[in-house]
């Protein structure tokens, strides 16, 4: 049997594979969705008139991810957006191919965010109904092997990090962050950063975590994480020695907090954690053997 | 002939005067009427020394607050058998939040249900988390987190916006032309947040399995960690007890009623801290 790295890097080659220029796309050099030079197939997505990647028989299911076109991954990370990496290490946990797509300006059209998922011409936004529709339609379990209580458990990690340490870092990371760390990798001038932390800063008063003081945000994400840390304790992943959906969950959060917090305060909170600094390691290393491909820059040391 | 003298002489006065005028007149009978309406309360009732005030929205219907947080905080002082009093003001709020509840000790005033725990364990001199491990701390902060930021959404979008009969709007008492106001605030918020991105069925569907995880945790023991209630049972009560009796017209009392075990443990709460529930309530609707 392969070691785990190696089963993945079987799967990228299957990845790479299904169309000529899978290679292009992946870097993100290649703005829109699809490569010209292939026929359409006849599905929903080709008779739509969009372009559409796909091999003679089948269609391949595309992942939308979009950060900025001009950046496509990271910095730092597979995506700036946690939800991404979330699906991406599922599916690579299931072994299941699938494209992934960046473009500037697409959001999904019902919810107007990133990631969505387009299947067979059909759009689903929002990461646990993505996972939820390809369980239905790849027949897969998301949650094989784990007890109902370890299940319920999971689910309640999974929403504390989704729901509340998200968006610590998204306001320490977006408004806190004085250096503007994240606004000068995008090249952005102070100007329209300040202009752009304005709007962000009501959004995240709506919210209600900005209506807390930088300390309180900060106390906040240390306490969850320091909750996610007595749980897992000295256990490889949340349930054992098997990763599971939940850790994907978990991941991408983590993921965002330990290498792209840029100039806020997140990676030196995650750093009093170093049991969850060795989870992230260990979740890197299984399911993203070719992590320093899909980052523009390596800030994982 | 008198009241057409009157007209006559404020004709005459300066259009400019006349806009100073009507605008001084205008503060002074609006801060009149917030004044009556206690918006301000510059006459604050004086309270011992070390006495714990809880300041929310007023009581009920059906449950003793309609912000989950003030029944967990109530909960847990009773949970605690820490004295405490309560103001209600429909209109006061946290000066630094902006939000209900919040709590004055000694004249400093302290907000969010978290930090007012944490201040008040460290003032009263009492472990938040006393018999519990790490582990269980670990797991009731994760399902106390699920509850109040995600779930809570969940009602909220449910009882304010999405209830087409608009029971909830009619049974806080507001005046018809405020609930458009009151509805597009809600709707910024739960839009800011997530949640109002998604359709009603969804909205539903995510409530369920949120309390589907908190069923299914429980199982067939009484309180979240076996025979003894600790703050987390009081934070995730605080939203199960808004779901199952405050729902008003929405959907969230016939999604709880799909897992009889937390009906069970809510009713197991409100017997166990709450034996004069229907005393903080105004109307029974606990059946």
């Amino acid at each position: 049997m392969l070691p785990q790295s190696c089963q993945y890097a079987n799967l990228f080659d299957t990845i790479r594979s299904v169309g000529p220029v899978c290679d292009l796309l992946q870097h993100g050099a290649v703005q829109g969705n699809g490569c010209a030079s292939r026929p359409p197939c006849g599905c929903e997505g080709c008779r739509r008139g969009r372009s559409h990647r796909g091999s003679s028989d089948r269609c391949v299911e595309r992942i939308s991810v979009s950060p900025n076109y001009q950046i496509g991954r990271g910095p730092y990370v597979p995506s700036l957006t946690p939800f991404a990496i979330k699906l991406e290490t599922y599916l690579r946990l299931e072994g299941i191919p699938y494209e992934v797509v960046h473009s500037w300006s697409r959001r999904s059209t019902r919810t107007g965010k990133v990631p969505f998922l387009e299947y067979n011409g059909e759009e689903i936004p929002d990461s646990e109904f993505i996972l939820e529709f390809l369980s239905k339609e790849k027949n897969f379990d998301m949650h094989k092997g784990l007890t109902k209580e370890q299940i319920g458990v999971g689910k309640a990690f999974q929403r504390m990090a989704e729901e509340k340490t998200y968006w610590c870092f998204v306001a320490d990371r977006w408004v806190l962050d004085e250096t503007n760390g994240i606004w000068k990798s995008f090249n952005v001038s102070p100007f329209l950063a300040r202009l752009m932390k304005r709007g962000t800063r009501k959004r995240l008063y709506n919210n209600g975590i900005l209506r807390h003081t930088p300390e309180e945000i900060r106390h906040i994400m240390s306490e969850d994480l320091k909750a996610l840390s007595y749980y897992l304790g000295s256990k490889k992943f949340l349930f054992g020695d098997k990763a599971c959906k939940f850790d994907c969950a978990i991941f991408g959060i983590l993921a965002e907090i330990r290498w792209a917090s840029f100039g806020g305060f997140g990676t030196s909170v995650i750093k009093e954690y170093p049991n969850l600094c060795d989870y992230c390691e260990r979740m890197k290393d299984t399911f993203w053997p070719d992590w320093d491909n899909y980052k523009e820059r390596d800030g994982t040391k | 002939m008198a009241l057409s003298k009157v007209t006559a002489a404020i004709a005459e006065i300066p259009s400019s005067v006349k806009l100073i005028g009507g605008t001084v007149v205008a503060g002074a009978v609006l801060i009149t009427v917030l004044k009556k309406l206690r918006f301000w309360q510059t006459e604050r009732k004086e309270y011992p020394p070390d006495t714990i005030v809880i300041c929310q929205m007023g009581r009920g219907p059906y449950v003793p607050s309609l912000t989950p947080f003030a029944i967990k905080l109530e909960t847990y002082l009773r949970l605690e058998g820490i004295p405490y009093e309560v103001e209600h003001n429909l209109l006061r709020k946290s000066k630094k939040t902006g939000k209900v509840p919040f709590l004055l000790y000694n004249g400093e005033e302290v907000c969010d249900s978290e930090f007012i725990l944490e201040f008040l364990s460290k003032a009263k001199q009492f472990d938040l988390h006393k018999c519990l491990t790490s582990e269980q701390i670990a797991i009731g902060r994760a399902f106390q987190k699920m509850a109040e930021e995600n779930t809570y959404w969940c009602f909220v979008a449910d009882r304010w916006i999405l209830d087409k009969t608009k029971t909830g709007l009619k049974e806080l008492g507001l005046p018809r032309f405020l609930w458009w106001k009151m509805q597009r605030t809600i709707k910024g918020m739960i839009h800011a947040q997530g949640i109002g991105r998604h359709t009603p069925e969804e909205i539903n569907y995510i409530m369920s399995e949120d309390l589907k995880a908190i069923s299914d945790f429980i199982g067939t023991k009484k309180f979240l960690f076996g025979d003894k209630a600790c703050k987390f049972d009081c934070a995730i009560f605080g939203i199960l007890a808004e779901i199952r009796w405050a729902s008003f017209g929405g959907f969230g009392t016939s999604v709880i009623k799909n897992y009889p075990n937390l009906c069970d443990y809510c009713e197991r709460m409100k017997n166990t801290f709450w034996p004069d529930w229907n005393e903080k309530i105004q109307r029974d609707c606990t059946k």
